[in-house]
């Protein structure tokens, strides 16, 4: 007999690290890594920083996960502390007058070289791959180059798929405002993507 | 009711007349009155579908390995959880706990009196002299001991024994 275990809700495995079980945190992590690492990585643009900054959002879980209450969903708690630590590092960029030298995505830091480790497909075009990763990569530098309050909302509604209402409460943002950021967030995009489109 | 999420996923089914009658119905519906949605229906959507296709960023391969020593500096050895039920021992309070019991232990072993030891005497003393004490000395032997009424020194062996033996031999 097959057993079919159901994937457990974030709001059961946060009130289970609440109880003490630290396999929870675990599975939080497994399930959020890639998600938070996306947003934080698109926002400030560099993947070391993202990185420290990733580790610092679980950190704060581990320590304050008992302060969490179920008025809002989970994801979106994660996301909000998320959001706060990048919108900090790009604050105290300012202030250091740092830029960034490029606005690429993905671990530098740990070499890229990590990711271009695949295996070789047999089935696999190069061509069609070559054009995927440029516009790919088109569209990432775009997408880096809105301003922070269209490319926040761009980021968390197409990318992420997080939900209108998500968005308006992890940016404590009124739902209209946000659905006109993103339209406006898309118009900007579409007129530098106009050959792609 | 319709959603904006809902009619962003389901237009480009809605364009090519994928969808049922009914929620067909219910997304123009939808759009009729929801001016985001309409812009979405104009140009947007395939914008989204190319910002929706931008490759998945990861972390480093040692971002879990270096989070979970984080995660351990900051609980000690062991790796649960603040608010707990299980409270660890502070480590001071452990070193402490040891230090103590090893000085009572210690303390026990160096001033342990030795008189009323049973145990076998101590043969670094046999030689010395004894004092002349009111007290008797201890019984080693019941029939040797009675013929002398002198204190003799411990020994390790009774001497008087020793000398009947070989006088009997002869």
């Amino acid at each position: 007999m097959n057993v079919i275990q159901e994937r457990k809700s974030d709001e059961e495995l946060i009130r289970e690290l609440q109880d003490g079980r630290k396999e929870a945190f675990d599975e939080i992590v497994d399930r959020y890594t890639g998600p938070l690492y996306n947003f934080i990585n698109r926002i400030i643009g560099d993947g070391a920083t993202a990185e420290d900054l990733l580790q610092e959002t679980f950190i704060k879980l581990w320590i304050k996960h008992d302060s969490y209450r179920e008025i809002a969903r989970f994801s979106t708690w994660l996301y909000t502390v998320a959001g706060n630590l990048a919108k900090s590092e790009l604050r105290k960029r300012r202030i250091r007058r740092w830029f960034p030298l490029s606005s690429g995505g993905g671990s530098r830091a740990s070499g890229d070289e990590e990711r271009t480790l695949d295996l070789p497909d047999e089935n696999a075009d190069p061509q069609r791959d070559f054009e995927r990763n440029n516009i790919s990569n088109r569209v990432e530098e775009e997408i880096q180059k809105l301003p922070l309050v269209f490319k926040e909302v761009i980021i968390l509604r197409d990318i992420q798929e997080l939900s209108y209402d998500e968005i308006s409460t992890i940016l404590k943002i009124p739902l209209g405002t946000i659905k006109s950021r993103v339209n406006r967030g898309r118009h900007r995009l579409q007129a530098c993507l106009t050959d792609l489109l | 009711m319709i959603t904006c999420e809902q009619f962003e996923r389901d237009f480009k089914a809605y364009q090519s007349g994928d969808l049922s009658p009914e929620l067909s119905r219910r997304l123009q519906e939808h759009v009729n009155r929801c001016s985001h949605c309409q812009a979405f229906g104009s140009t947007a959507y395939q914008l989204r579908e190319l910002t929706a296709s931008v490759r998945e960023l990861k972390p480093s391969i040692q971002f879990q390995y270096r989070l979970r020593n984080r995660i351990r500096d900051l609980s000690g050895e062991d790796t649960q959880p603040a608010g707990a039920g299980n409270r660890l021992i502070p480590r001071w309070a452990a070193f402490g706990a040891g230090l103590a019991t090893a000085l009572t232990v210690s303390l026990i072993i160096l001033y342990t009196p030795g008189s009323e030891d049973t145990t076998a005497p101590d043969v670094s003393f046999s030689n010395a002299p004894v004092a002349m004490s009111e007290e008797p000395p201890e019984p080693v032997d019941s029939v040797e001991t009675a013929q002398d009424s002198t204190p003799v020194p411990e020994q390790p062996y009774n001497l008087d024994r020793h000398s009947q033996t070989v006088s009997s031999d002869r």
